[in-house]
């Protein structure tokens, strides 16, 4: 899933100090699990604004509003919910990037009369997992052309620091990284997870160049089916 | 308490100050520690003066009466 | 501000805290009357948001007990 961390109080409060309504909208997915953006993040941070705005004899709105998911219109076509919207003078979104800009577009299409402004709460970090209470880690870097066949299902792309596809480098001792003693190496973990899997052979051919042309240094990615397409 | 020790991170960047909230074990038969542990709180927000967000808000609502 | 009296929230644990309340009632332990009790069932139950809505319902300190 993805994963989001919110941003400094300071600075949510500074990109909002000019409205007089507020409305804080979370999203109940991704970032509600890895609890940044989610129903219970929302109210806290609607009640923060509120105390902290009113602490300096300013007197704000603000309202908390939750929605299944914010990169998908569907979960946000209610009209007793977009008429909140068109009240507010700025929708505080504490989704992930994808939520929050795609919010924006579809609200800015939806609502006619006015502009809907759409800004950002949290800071967006990666794609990962959940590996222990309260910690998370980057699994994948969305690349276009998956591997993990021939790494026995550890991507040498996203936790190798150097995305090596030939490893390990001369860096890795006793299974760290050499950035970071708190980072597994990579290929330490692929090498042995192969040897338990009987299957060392697979790394044995060099790999060649891998086909960069799919992942996100060919441009921002667009995904269609037909079989899908009204 | 780790949620209360969060919270009082949060008050601190909010500007109410993390002096205003505390956690405090009290088991079942400590009565007098009941007692003593309001007396201290009940110090602290005295040193402390009322709550500025409270304040804030009765001048509003008279303002409004006016 | 003469006539300041510190509103104390107290969030209290059935178990420990809560029952230390009821025995200073019962023992006659003086404390101060300003204290309003929240009752849990456990304080594990005590959301951070609680807190930050009693503080904007006007708490001048709040204490968490079990
Ligand atoms: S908007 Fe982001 S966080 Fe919410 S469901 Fe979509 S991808 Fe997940
Ligand atoms: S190889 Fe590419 S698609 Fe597969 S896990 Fe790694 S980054 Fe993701």
């Amino acid at each position: 899933m993805i994963i989001a961390d919110r941003k400094p109080f300071e600075e949510i409060k500074e990109s909002v100090k000019d409205y007089n309504k507020i409305m804080v909208l979370g999203c109940e997915t991704c970032v509600a699990i890895c609890q940044a953006g989610g129903e219970k993040e929302a109210e806290i941070l609607a009640s923060e604004l509120k105390l902290a705005f009113g602490n300096e004899g300013k007197k704000v709105e603000v309202n908390d509003e939750i929605v299944i998911r914010q990169c998908d219109d569907e979960f946000m076509s209610d009209t007793a919910f977009l008429e909140k919207v068109k009240e507010a003078d700025v929708v505080l979104s504490i989704a992930c990037g994808v939520g929050v800009q795609h919010s924006c577009n579809y609200f800015n299409r939806i609502i006619t009369e006015k502009p809907i402004r759409v800004i950002p709460g949290l800071n967006t970090t990666f794609m990962g997992a959940n590996i222990d209470v309260g910690l998370w880690e980057e699994r994948c870097l969305g690349c276009g052309d998956c591997v993990l066949e021939r790494t026995g299902g550890i991507c040498p792309i996203t936790r190798c620091a150097k995305s090596l596809l030939n490893g390990p480098c001369g860096g890795s001792s006793n299974g760290k990284c050499e950035i970071n003693k708190d980072t597994d190496c990579a290929w330490h973990l692929i090498i042995e997870r192969l040897e338990a899997l009987g299957e060392l052979e697979r790394i044995k051919p060099v790999e060649k160049y891998k086909d960069w042309r799919p992942s996100h240094s060919g441009g921002p990615r667009r995904m269609v089916r037909e079989d899908l397409r009204l | 308490m780790k949620r209360v020790e969060y919270t009082k991170k949060l008050l601190d960047e909010i500007g109410l100050g993390s002096e205003r909230l505390d956690f405090f074990h009290i088991a079942a038969s400590e009565a007098p520690m009941f007692a003593e542990t309001v007396k201290t709180m009940t110090e602290r927000a005295k040193k402390l003066g009322p709550n500025p967000y409270r304040i804030n808000l009765q001048q509003e609502s008279e303002k409004d009466k006016e | 501000m003469g006539d300041y009296e510190p509103r104390v929230v107290a969030m209290l644990c059935n178990y420990c805290a809560y029952s230390a309340a009821d025995l200073a009632g019962v023992g006659r332990i003086q404390y101060p009357t300003n204290v309003r009790i929240v009752y849990y069932l456990c304080t594990g139950k005590v959301e951070i948001v609680h807190i930050l809505k009693a503080f904007e319902a006007g708490a001048d300190a709040i204490f968490v007990g079990g």
